[in-house]
């Protein structure tokens, strides 16, 4: 039976492996046949600004298998509003919102998980 | 999402203001009765705003009449120093957060661990933040319906 994960991101990418393990997570999670969530929070904006294709594997592309995948995305407004990334910089298809919709998904969620430090 | 936290979640940059809200205790009836630990291992007013977005979290929860405990460990219990005064960084002080958080029925635990091993007692702390020993922690991890760090 499907479940569902929600995922808390709080680092970019690049600085750590948190960003690209996430994703990873939630892609596996989506190839067994769950419902994932992933919350882009504190740093993790910074993730979906990665549009362009890179000639290396990037959390960026990593994002877009996600989205492609079924995952659902969303950004805390907040914190890409202090980091200057605004709706137009982000990958199309992942809206700008406030707290309250994390803590929707953390009431819909079996399990969830943070990845930070 | 009702239409007041919705317009509260995009308004004021998006900062979740609790003094707006009439001061009750969540009981354990509430929001189905769930209960999420907010666990903040980092510092504050320093290159992370770790702290700061880990009681948005809780103030979330508590807005929408869920229990919320914020657990500091490690760099995490400076975030309740009682004197802290970051003005001279330019930053918005914390307390005011925690404050509301505390009156609107947040709890907020201190590891002693953690605050000995940094020459802290529980003195320095916020009035209402409770020390508690590593031993509570896996009894207050089991009481949670889920947790988030921080």
């Amino acid at each position: 039976m499907a479940k569902t994960l929600t995922i808390l991101l709080n680092r970019g990418p690049y600085i750590s492996e948190y960003a690209d393990l996430a994703l990873k997570v939630a892609l596996k999670a989506r190839e067994k046949g769950h419902n994932v969530n992933l919350y882009l929070y504190v740093d993790g904006p910074w993730v979906a600004h990665i549009k362009a294709q890179k000639p290396y594997s990037n959390a960026g592309q990593l994002l877009r298998q996600a989205l492609e995948k079924g995952v659902q995305v969303k950004i805390c407004n907040r914190c890409a509003e202090a980091r200057d990334v605004v709706a137009g910089d982000a990958i199309e298809g992942i809206p700008l919102v406030g707290l309250f919709d994390f803590t929707e998904w953390l009431r819909e969620s079996d399990k969830v998980l943070t990845f930070t430090g | 999402m009702s239409q007041q936290a919705e317009q509260e979640s995009c308004g004021d940059q998006c900062v979740i203001d609790l003094s707006k809200r009439q001061k009750k205790v969540p009981t354990e009836s509430q929001g189905d009765g769930r209960a999420t630990l907010i666990i903040l291992t980092q510092g504050t007013y320093g290159h992370h705003d770790d702290g700061f977005s880990a009681i948005q979290v809780g103030s979330a929860l508590l807005a929408e009449e869920e229990r919320a405990t914020l657990l500091l460990l490690e760099d995490g219990v400076y975030f309740a120093s009682r004197d802290q005064n970051p003005s001279s960084l330019g930053l918005p002080n914390n307390l005011r957060y925690i404050q509301d958080f505390l009156e609107l029925g947040g709890r907020i635990l201190a590891l002693d661990t953690s605050l000995r091993r940094r020459g802290l007692s529980p003195e320095d702390l916020v009035p209402g933040v409770e020390v508690i020993p590593p031993s509570r922690m896996l009894k207050e991890i089991e009481a949670h319906h889920a947790s988030v760090t921080f």
